[in-house]
């Protein structure tokens, strides 16, 4: 027993662990807590399910994110730490996204990887406030939205099952890609 | 579900039957993992039983420190898909002097969910000694990680750890079932550093004989490296 607690005391005390960058930190908010601007955005799309705000933490930036299910899809709306609208996004099946614009993507990504599977798809919207509310709310348009496309995917590079975020233009371009590094699951496996 | 219910009615029924006998104590971990190469992985865990109170339910008892086992186990386990492994591996456990061999295969699936993450675990084992037959165990077990905080665990925070097994033995032609289920409350320093602390409850024998109810204040530390 004592030689157990000597080694629970030393591990405690190493610091050898291998740093591993995350993409985010959420940690969740109190509705108080939220700017009001961002409020007053979501009042007005009449969300009918609770809405679950968080504070986001990437590498570069700092932003407040509301969370809700609406019409049986994920919905996460993003905003500055002021209370700005960033984007909308959107859960979606693979099938959503145009055949055309998915065939690039595919070209795009079997050119990468030899064998890859979509974990996640989730349509972005990015504009003004007034035109994002109006899409929302399946009004005519009032200014303006950029569609985006976000894909998870799991691919094996080099023997190892990595995971991706790809964000790609209605066209299929790619805008923005980038590992996301798995955290470790080991105290629910072992 | 069904099988949770029926896990716990067992649990409570089982209470209330005479001679039900109890054991208590505490069983601290020390849970270390070695990232390989090629998505292969080492995990090796350092566990001892430390027995502090026993008897019948219905009949008083003394505390009384005394130790039971320690065990040491090795898995080497290789990832097959991004959320799925297979590992294969051996304990040794030391108790009154003696030496028990144990071989060891799992096949693992972690899910991760919006808000938490559910593991499931099929494993199989052989316990090999010298004075008794071989023991072999079916196992399933249910664990997951709920975040106190946020849609995930981060560093620097705490979370529920929830699991809950059955262990279906058979030894010299007579079968047991045994039903585990471990609350613990954990706390993430960072993605390589974690400690739990919690129950390890466990009933066995309940099929046939008077049940045997064992309660583990549980101690575990996770180290990756």
């Amino acid at each position: 027993m004592r030689s157990i607690c000597l080694l629970l005391i030393l591990f405690a005390m190493s610091g050898s662990g291998f740093a591993q960058t995350k993409l985010e930190k959420e940690v969740r908010i109190r509705k108080k807590e939220v700017p009001k601007v961002a409020l007053s955005f979501i009042d007005a799309i009449n969300f009918t399910n609770k809405i679950k705000w968080y504070k986001e933490t990437g590498l570069n930036k700092t932003s407040i994110e509301a969370k809700t299910k609406y019409r049986a899809k994920n919905y996460s709306i993003e905003f500055t730490l002021e209370g700005i609208l960033e984007d909308v996004e959107i859960g979606i099946k693979q099938a959503d996204i145009p055949q055309n614009t998915f065939d690039k993507m595919d070209e795009l990504l079997t050119s990468e990887f030899t064998r890859y599977l979509i974990d996640k798809v989730q349509i972005q919207y990015v504009g003004a406030p007034e035109a994002l509310l109006s899409q929302l709310r399946n009004e005519a348009p009032a200014g303006e939205v950029k569609i985006n496309y976000e894909l998870v995917i799991v691919a094996k590079v080099n023997r190892v099952f990595k995971k991706y975020e790809y964000l790609f233009s209605e066209n299929g371009e790619v805008l923005r890609y980038g590992e996301i590094i798995v955290r470790n699951t080991d105290q629910i496996e072992y | 579900m069904k099988l949770y219910h029926l896990g716990l009615f067992l649990i409570a029924t089982s209470f209330c039957k005479a001679q039900s006998s109890y054991q208590f104590g505490i069983l601290p971990s020390l849970n270390i993992n070695k990232k390989l190469p090629n998505d292969f992985k080492l995990n090796f865990e350092l566990e001892s039983r430390q027995e502090l109170k026993s008897g019948l339910f219905n009949m008083p008892g003394d505390f009384n420190f005394e130790y039971e086992l320690t065990d040491f186990s090795v898995l080497a386990s290789k990832k097959i898909a991004i959320n799925k492994s297979l590992a294969l591996g051996f304990l040794a456990r030391i108790s009154d002097g003696k030496l028990t061999g144990r071989s060891i295969q799992q096949y693992i699936v972690t899910t991760r969910y919006p808000g938490f993450i559910l593991s499931h675990r099929v494993s199989a084992d052989q316990t090999f000694s010298k004075d008794e037959g071989t023991e072999y165990r079916l196992r399933y077990r249910l664990s997951s990680e709920i975040p106190l905080n946020g849609q995930s665990v981060d560093p620097k925070e705490f979370y529920i750890n929830l699991s809950n097994e059955y262990l279906n033995s058979l030894q010299d032609n007579t079968y047991d079932l045994e039903i585990r289920v471990g609350p613990f409350l954990g706390y993430k320093f960072m993605d390589t550093k974690k400690l739990e602390f919690g129950l390890d409850y466990r009933i066995n024998s309940f099929l046939k004989n008077s049940p045997g109810h064992r309660f583990w204040i549980g101690i575990n530390w996770y180290h990756a490296i």
